[in-house]
């Protein structure tokens, strides 16, 4: 347990009060897309799941702060912004985290984006149905319990470079699919 | 998706694997804080690689579709505080403390480890230039570096007083000093040494910055030697020797008069005075810009640029004895016409495939290392050695273009003439695919200076600029390595031109200290001939004798320890020049000097093949032997030459009593540079005889010689240098 989130449970311990049922189902529906919030600041994963942990704990002692019928997302990203840079900061010297400035213009760029992730979603869905079959597969076993390509690469067999290479095509092809559809979609 | 775009969705591929390497994370960075759509398609991708994580466990396809509020069913009623932190976590189901962090944690230590090697690496051979220097004893604490430990040297002096040739023992560690401070120097041991032994002493001018290095290559090889147990060969007599300095300055054998005029010759210092005078010597730049221009566009000449223009440009360098550093500027950073400006040739050859060729070669023949195959993936060995490593020095090369002169009134028989020179604008980012077919991109960097992808500025100008400022100084290195090799047959690594981390040199202090010291002379290429004609191991025999020869076999594949002369096969050129010069001394025939002609070109071509790869190689087709000597002797020139030369050598041979000895020792002393064996001579007289029974005395005399010079022409010995 980090200091960071030890100094965050401080301050939720004083707010003694459940949070309503209609800041709950917020908060709910807020996963998702926090985490898709996080993800691209911190780099791996599990770093995205300890900062949403983190967050969450922040945003559930703080609830009685926030005004029902606000935008509860920007609400929850600031938060989660707070919570992100406070990791990164004790995390400062992790391989591959991007510069504390382009951090910012993510996050920037980010809360500027147009709510769209459940539509991104569900085109999503729809493209990895249109995979072949061997690579709906391969999807499925990196993204499962957290394995790593190299993992993926040991279970099948393959060279990790080549598994990697798969990885990348088969990203690329969805999120080209995933632009055909969002733009389709705009049209309507 | 254009190319960039696509790049850069390779980068953001690699970013969800963590498998970016530290300068395509600074690469990526810098594409996302310069473009705001790349950082939305950032965005875009991760999170669509994120919504996959999330989903994580669920499966995909159609299950991917349940609502998330499925994920909104966990238990919210344990609100607040630390409950929550174990609720929440329970709905993920992706591994928080995935193996991933295990594996990183593991990294680090790893790093961590390897860079306290390096630093102890780095710090062991400070300590060896600071040793030197400051006459401190070196670093004896580490067991893998071998210290010039004067004690150490002088617990094998034993072994070494036992053999008689023991002018050879190790040298004391503050004889081997760099080339400046040399006051304290004792007199000059070598020579000293010398004096003892060698029934034709040679003195090595002393208490100059150029004795100090020669003691102290002495020194350093003589440690090598008493550490393996080697004994040395013994000196190699004034034929041997004189051939040999001859082929390694001029490109060729001596000429009889030349030799007999050596040999004969009293002075105590007459290997330094010939050394000196084969310096300044027309032949050793002449020699020095075949073997360069050879190294540069090859010898096939495969991409018919204008030889004759780059073989001008070499010897008009080598013959005022220009800094090697100026002229390697002068070849990378050249610009104008092709017949105009010779050394534009050069990169004129290596521009094609994206000037590929170019880098490969800049850096095997200036940097003296092999980055061709990491043209396409990191260096299966050097570790140190990757990828992007070979594209940024690549792009320096990205903003010269060349261009075909249309010139007026031609005939049409004119080489192409080619203009070379640098684009106005900056050509931005060079991009490259990996081995995965993800495509990367870098800019012009060396020894880590960068440039800005819109610097408008000389590339090429700006890498000559940072070679010359080279921490390593990398082009000082390469050009010893390249000039020991050529004067002792080996170099410091095999092959030559390949030298890093991963690929050990046989003697690491010394080429340090040459390196240093031959970049402290301002890049002396003659000064740098001079250091290692002048040394002691240049004075070996390569008679092998039995004494070193079972230890110090590198033609075996052992680590060449320089206890003797190798013999090596000549260079093609070498042979062609010898055989003329063999056969104009033996009919003491003016030498004219044409050398670099077109018939010896035309000649040397019959042997070479080129291949069109990436480095724009050739192979030379020629090992010496005796078949293909005997083939390339077919030329009619050579058909004509030798009886006319046999005709002179015998002119008054039938005469005299001594006729047949004379003429055989005439040949032999023009072809091989020294007085014929007990069994050439006995075989000579037999054919002779033999010829006499059935053709009058001159004319059995001329056949047998003709015959004798055939064969001296087409022996091993005659195609070596040794």
């Amino acid at each position: 347990m980090s200091d960071a989130s030890q100094q965050s449970s401080a301050t939720a311990s004083g707010n003694q009060s459940a949070p309503s049922e209609d800041f709950v189902r917020l908060f709910t529906q807020s996963q998702r897309p926090l985490y898709l919030f996080i993800l691209p600041l911190v780099h791996t994963t599990a770093d995205a799941d300890e900062v949403l942990q983190e967050t969450n704990v922040v945003m559930l002692s703080k609830w009685t702060q926030f005004e029902l019928g606000t935008n509860f997302l920007a609400w929850c990203r600031a938060i989660a912004r707070l919570e992100v840079f406070r990791f990164r900061r004790s995390r400062h010297h992790r391989m591959f985290l991007l510069g504390d400035d382009v951090a910012g213009l993510l996050a920037d760029e980010m809360q500027e984006q147009t709510p769209d992730l459940e539509q991104r979603r569900d085109a999503l869905t729809e493209c990895i149905g249109k995979l072949r079959t061997q690579d709906q597969e391969l999807i499925r076993r990196r993204y499962s319990n957290g394995t790593t390509g190299d993992n993926v690469a040991h279970e099948l067999g393959r060279p990790a470079n080549s598994v990697y290479q798969s990885l990348g095509r088969i990203r690329r092809v969805l999120l080209e699919c995933i632009r055909r559809r969002m733009s389709v979609g705009g049209v309507q | 998706m254009s190319s960039s775009q696509d790049h850069f969705i390779t980068l953001c591929n690699l970013w969800c694997e963590e498998q970016l390497s530290s300068d395509q994370l600074i690469e990526l960075q810098s594409l996302l804080r310069a473009h705001r759509a790349m950082r939305a398609t950032f965005v875009e991708f991760v999170q669509l690689h994120g919504q996959l994580a999330w989903d994580a466990g669920i499966g995909v396809g159609s299950q991917l579709s349940n609502d998330t509020a499925e994920i909104g069913t966990f238990e919210i009623e344990t609100v607040p505080s630390r409950g929550t932190q174990s609720s929440v976590r329970s709905v993920r189901q992706g591994s928080r403390f995935s193996p991933r962090m295990v594996a990183v944690a593991a990294a680090c230590l790893f790093l961590a480890s390897i860079a306290a090697i390096n630093f102890r690496g780095t710090n062991a051979l400070q300590m060896v230039s600071n040793g030197v220097n400051q006459d401190v004893k070196p670093n004896s604490d580490t067991t893998t570096y071998r210290p010039q430990d004067p004690q150490l040297a002088s617990n094998h002096d034993s072994a070494l007083q036992k053999s008689p040739s023991d002018d050879l023992k190790p040298l004391e560690l503050n004889g081997i000093l760099p080339s400046t401070g040399s006051s304290d120097v004792p007199s000059n041991p070598s020579s000293a040494a010398h004096d003892n032994v060698v029934a034709t002493p040679v003195e090595i001018p002393s208490a100059n910055d150029d004795a100090t290095i020669i003691a102290a290559i002495d020194g350093l090889i003589a440690a090598g030697w008493s550490e393996n147990g080697v004994i040395p060969a013994a000196t190699a007599d004034d034929h041997e020797w004189v051939r040999r300095c001859y082929l390694t300055l001029t490109g060729r054998i001596p000429t009889v008069n030349e030799a007999s005029s050596f040999v004969a010759r009293q002075s105590p210092r007459k290997r330094a005075e010939l050394v000196d005078s084969l310096l300044e010597d027309q032949r050793f730049a002449e020699n020095l810009s075949v073997t360069w221009s050879n190294l540069l566009i090859g010898r096939s000449n495969a991409r018919g640029v204008n030889q004759d223009a780059l073989f001008d440009f070499l010897l008009k360098q080598f013959s005022v004895n220009r800094p090697w550093m100026e002229t390697v500027g002068n070849l990378i950073a050249a610009e104008g016409r092709s017949d105009q400006n010779g050394a534009t040739n050069f990169l004129l050859a290596h521009l094609n495939d994206q000037a590929t060729p170019a880098t490969a070669v800049t850096a095997r023949l200036f940097l003296g290392q092999q980055v061709q195959c990491t043209q396409c993936h990191d260096h299966p060995f050097a570790k140190d050695r990757h990828q992007d490593e070979f594209w940024s020095l690549n792009a320096f090369f990205k903003q010269a273009e060349r261009q075909k002169l249309m010139i007026e009134n031609g005939d049409g028989n004119h080489p192409p003439v080619w203009v070379l020179k640098d684009s106005e604008k900056s050509p931005g980012m060079t991009f490259y695919d990996t081995l995965r077919g993800q495509q990367k991109a870098v800019l012009p960097e060396f020894d880590g200076h960068a440039m800005s992808a819109d610097d408008a500025s000389s590339r090429r100008s700006e890498l000559v600029r940072l070679l010359a400022s080279d921490s390593h100084q990398l082009v000082a290195q390469a050009m010893v390595n390249r000039s020991w090799s050529q004067v002792f047959g080996y170099g410091f690594s095999n092959p030559i031109d390949d030298l890093g981390a991963h690929n050990p040199v046989s003697h690491p202090e010394l080429m340090k200290l040459l390196t240093k010291s031959f970049a402290d002379s301002n890049y002396d290429v003659r000064r740098l001939m001079r250091w290692l004609t002048l040394s002691q191991t240049f004075q070996l025999s390569s008679d092998q004798d039995g004494r070193s020869f079972t230890t110090d076999d590198p033609q075996e594949g052992g680590t060449p320890l320089f206890s003797r002369a190798y013999p090596r096969s000549m260079a093609p050129e070498q042979v062609y020049d010898s055989i003329r010069i063999a056969i104009r001394s033996a009919a003491d025939q003016p030498i004219d000097s044409s050398i670099g002609s077109q018939h010896r070109r035309e000649w040397v071509e019959q042997f070479v093949q080129s291949y069109g790869t990436d480095e724009n190689d050739e192979q030379l087709a020629f090992d010496g032997n005796i078949s293909q000597a005997m083939l390339l002797m077919n030329g009619e020139d050579i058909q004509t030459a030798i009886p006319l030369t046999a005709v002179e050598v015998t002119k008054s041979a039938h005469v005299g009593p001594n006729g047949v000895t004379k003429s055989l020792e005439r040949i032999a002393m023009a072809t091989l540079n020294r007085e014929p064996s007990e069994g050439e001579e006995k075989v000579f007289r037999n054919r002779y005889r033999a010829l006499s029974r059935s053709l009058p005395a001159d004319q059995a005399i001329r056949t047998a010689t003709e015959d004798m010079l055939w064969a001296y022409l087409n022996s091993s010995e005659f195609t070596s240098v040794h």
